[in-house]
Parts: structure tokens; sequence; C-alpha cells
């Protein structure tokens, strides 16, 4: 049995008893953004739950091993994402065999506001801004969901951000 | 970008995916690992091919959850799907029992946070109460494989009647495990018994035989919270009844079948509420569930709330006189009693076996604490299903 105290469980790492935050704690916390972060990457409710529940189940299948990691959401972010892509790529092909137009899902209304101010932007940029404002990761770790360099990172939510604040009438931010 | 990450927040705290329970990640983990399995040792080609005719002439929609969840009879759909409205109308029948308190000790502790329903197929009365369970448990989580169709016995009273058992049914939750055991079938044996179908855990036994010395069935426990014993309602409303008419009837709250059954729902509802640790759903915060939960208390009359202390004896100075000492020892010993009576292991996957209050004495000064005053500790045993945490 692992030693609990609170949300944390002990777990010998490296020979060492440590204690981690466990899997449960981390998916009541994370589960909720990363829906919605996966939403407004993708523009579709039930495939951005569907790839964030697929990557919370692998998670979970090597939690040990996830939550070593610099990033245990960062991590599954890559996995929801690359869940995503796959499922959007097999959708068009079985939308092209079946020659069906499939309607896009109604996003929820807190959701349509930003949809509208973010559908305009290119998938890259959607991808960054979400990581950056929704999921609040920073630039390094975008950089590594990406698997792009960080220098394309900044220079990526630079752009968007000019695009965006002249949507928002904000001032730019870095 | 401000406006966005509040835009951003409020998409987070309104967003209404429902987030499946850790124990659904798990099935759908293995999932995978049989089809990764039958990818490796089956044709490859034959297997893309399959997978290519599947989408070129199935599902349109990736929103099918859980595809291999087989799909529940008309009548548990109805009992899952009562509605909050039909709760509130049905309200608390003076006609339904209420769950009795029970006061957790240190031998029960294995059934913290575990709900147990003890049975038989044959039994009338937990023809009755598996309703209420059903309806009620729906509201905290979901059943799987809820298909086991019987009917009770012909020669007790409300001879019989249509009903199904929990053999087989899997339940989820992330707020509490469920144990159901239907102890006979609804076969008769020689000598007016019935054959032997399923078997109490050991930690069920203890909290069957602590609570329930009579041996009534069914015998509910709420967590060590609270139990019932024998029925909760008249089985008479479900006499002549088909399983369909019967779930017809749960959603109309003028019906007998409605004012019985989703009457005990709302009382089980109302205790589960107390089991469930953080985030209740919110039927806890209905209505009908706070007074459900009124009627608790009241019920509880002699039961002694509260009787053991809830938070820890302030340690004295060292330099405090012996006797100050050892009243420390005495309170902190009766604190850490009652601490261990109700602990419940944090992950519903995992089953406390053990949990003792054990003494450590010194002869010399340990973490401020004189020579010869016994330090009190809990020691537990407990072990996880494998693969889990």
């Amino acid at each position: 049995m692992n030693i609990v105290s609170g949300t944390l469980v002990g777990v010998v790492q490296k020979g060492d008893l440590v204690f981690v935050e466990s899997f449960e704690a981390w998916y009541d916390r994370e589960h909720d953004r990363m829906v919605a972060t996966l939403l407004l990457t993708t523009g579709n409710l039930d495939l951005a739950a569907e790839s964030v529940d697929e990557a919370c189940s692998r998670a979970l299948e090597r939690w040990s091993r996830v939550v070593a990691m610099e990033s245990p959401t960062g991590w599954v972010y890559r996995v929801a994402l690359n869940h995503a892509r796959r499922i959007a790529r097999r959708k068009s092909i079985e939308e092209r065999l079946t020659r069906k137009l499939v309607a896009m899902p109604d996003l929820p209304a807190s959701a349509s506001e930003i949809w509208e101010l973010v559908r305009g932007l290119s998938i890259r940029q959607r991808q960054v801004i979400m990581l950056r404002h929704v999921a609040d990761l920073p630039e390094g770790q975008i950089a590594r969901i990406l698997g792009i360099s960080r220098g394309t990172v900044s220079s990526t939510l630079h752009d968007a951000h000019q695009r965006l604040g002249r949507l928002l009438g904000d001032e730019n931010e870095s | 970008m401000s406006q966005l990450s509040q835009l951003s927040q409020a998409l987070i705290d309104e967003i209404s995916v429902q987030r499946p329970p850790v124990d659904e990640l798990r099935s759908r983990t293995r999932r995978r690992n049989v089809r990764r399995r039958s990818l490796g040792a089956g044709s490859l080609a034959l297997a893309i091919g399959v997978a290519i005719v599947v989408a070129s002439v199935g599902t349109t929609s990736i929103t099918t959850k859980n595809p291999n969840k087989p799909q529940l009879a008309s009548y548990f759909q109805a009992a899952i799907n009562v509605s909050k409205s039909t709760l509130a109308t049905v309200g608390l029948p003076a006609t339904v029992a209420t769950p009795t308190r029970v006061n957790p000790t240190l031998l029960t502790a294995g059934t913290n946070g575990v709900v147990s329903y003890v049975g038989a197929e044959y039994c009338p009365y937990c023809a009755i109460e598996r309703w209420g369970l059903l309806v009620a448990l729906s509201k905290f989580g979901s059943f799987i494989n809820l298909n086991h169709e019987i009917f009770s016995s012909s020669s007790d009273a409300y001879p019989h009647l249509a009903s199904w058992s929990f053999v087989g049914a899997k339940y989820t939750s992330k707020y509490f495990r469920f144990e159901p055991v239907e102890l006979t079938s609804d076969t008769p044996v020689s000598g007016g018994r019935y054959e032997p179908l399923e078997k109490m855990t050991e930690p069920q036994r203890v909290a069957y035989d602590e609570f329930n010395p009579q041996g009534e069935l069914p015998f509910v426990d709420l967590g060590n919270y609270y139990v019932t014993l024998g029925a909760s309602s008249s089985p008479s409303v479900l006499e002549g009844l088909s399983l369909s008419a019967i779930g017809q009837q749960l959603n109309d709250p003028k019906s007998p079948v409605a004012t019985e059954v989703d009457g005990l729902a709302n009382y089980f509802i109302a205790s589960l509420c107390s089991m469930a640790q953080r985030d209740a759903p919110a039927i806890c915060s209905s209505r009908v569930t706070l007074h459900a939960m009124k009627d608790l208390r009241r019920g509880e009359g002699s039961f002694q709330t509260g009787s053991g202390p809830t938070s820890a004896p302030v340690q004295p100075p060292t330099n405090a006189p012996l006797s100050e000492w050892r009243k420390w020892s005495a309170e902190d010993h009766k604190f850490l009693l009652s601490a261990a009576a109700d602990y419940r292991y944090p992950n519903s996957t995992c089953t406390v076996l053990k949990i003792s209050v054990t003494p450590n004495k010194s002869n010399k000064t340990v973490l401020g604490v004189p020579a010869g005053i016994t330090r009190w500790g809990i020691s537990i045993e407990g072990k996880c299903r494998p693969g889990q945490n």
C-alpha cells in the first residue's frame, strides 16, 4: 500500500521515499482546464473531452513515471493534442468516404465568445494562445508540448497577440 | 490578454463536460491494452481493413463514450433517471423508515467509505430496497452490467415479485465503493433454503455482525454512518407489476411505487451525501435532501454524535507536572480511538484491513514527551487493487 498523506502519495524514486501528488488530486484540479484548452484549440467539445479522457487514462496507467516529469500536465496536453489530431484526421477521411457533412456541435455559451475571437487565428497560433492563457503554461513547456523551439513560441504568441489585441482593443502582453 | 483570461476562467468554471470517474479511465486503459494485444497477435492488414470499413460505413460522431457499455433495460434507465423534481414531489413519506445512525468502531473501519448491501434473490423485502438503492446510487456514480432478472420466493410474503439483483453489476463512483452481496439465489433447495450465491467479504461480515445481530435481510450499511435492517418500504406496491410497469411508475410522483421507492431513495441520498467527502453532487443541496438530513439527525435520538473529541489535545510543556501529562496521554488516546474508528482511506480503490491504536512508552524524553508517559499512534494495514495507487 502506498503511504498517503492528504493528497500526496509516498513513492520510492531512485531509492528515496518522496511524496508526490496523487493522480486523483491532479485529475480533480486539471481536468476542466484541460478540456477548456482543448475545446478552444479544436472548437469541438466532444473531441476535446475524448482527447483529455484518453490522455488522462494514459497518464493514470504510468502515473509514477508521469508525476516525476518536470510537468505532468504538459505531458498530458501533448498526448491529448496528438490524440485529437489523430481523431480529426480519421474523421476527415471518414467524411470524405461517406461524403457526409458533420455539423460542428454547438459550443457552450461561455465558449462561443472566445471561439469567435480566436477562430480566425491559425491552428498553431490558437494552440499557443490556449496553452499560454487558458492552460497557463510557460513558453518553455509550450515549446516542448508542440515540439517547436521556444523562439517560435514567442514569435507565434507575439503575432497572435497583435491580432487578438486589435480585436480586444487591449494592450499587448507577452 | 486579460479579457481572454477572464473569459477562459468563466468557461473553466462552467464547463459542462462530465469528468469520468477514475475507474472509467482504468477501464479505458484495459480496453486499449486488449485492442493493442489483439492487433499484435492478429493480422495487422485485416485489422486495418476492418477499421477502414468501419470508418466508411460507421459512426460519424466521436461523441459515443464507452462503446462497450451495454444498453440498460428501460426500467433500469427509468430508475437511473428519476428526476430531481419527482424526488422533490415525493418527498419523505411517513411509510418509509428512516435509516438508523450507527457508531463506527475500530473493528468496522474496514467498511468506512463503503456502501454495503446484503440481501438475497428470494427475499421480497430486498426487491424494494434494491430499487431505492439504484435510484439513489445513480445520483453519485454509474452502473454497468445491470441485467440479472429474478423473481422473489413464491412461498414467502409478497410472493413472486418481479425483480432483479445486483449479481454481476459493477458500480463506479468517485465518492465511495458499492459492494452488493446476494447471499442466495431464488432457486429453492431442500429444507426451505435457497441455493447459496455470493459471500460477504470479511470486513462486510464484521460490520454485518456488529450492526445487524439479528441477521435481518436486506442489510444496507452506508459507510458505517447509517444502516437499514429489513425492508424500509412496503414491497406490496410491487405486487402484480412487471419490471417495465415498475419503471414507468418511478417517474410518476403520484404512483404508489414512486412514493415508496423514491421516498426511500431520498433517505438513501441524504445518507450518501454524508459520505461524499468533497465536491458533493448538486442533489445534496436540494431541499428534499436537506429535509431528509434533518430527519436523519432527528432519528439519531440518543445516539452520541460527537462523543469523541474532534481535535487532538494540546501537548503540555515538557516540564509540566506528570499528572498533567497523564491527563494529556489519556485524552490523546481517546482522540485517536475516535479518529481511527472514523478513518477512511482517501482512495476508494484501497481497503483498510486492520487499524489499531498502539502505545509507545520511552524511558527518556522523546519529542517533548517526558519519560514514562505513553504516546499513542495509529497503525494501518491495507491493500489496494493490483496496479492501483
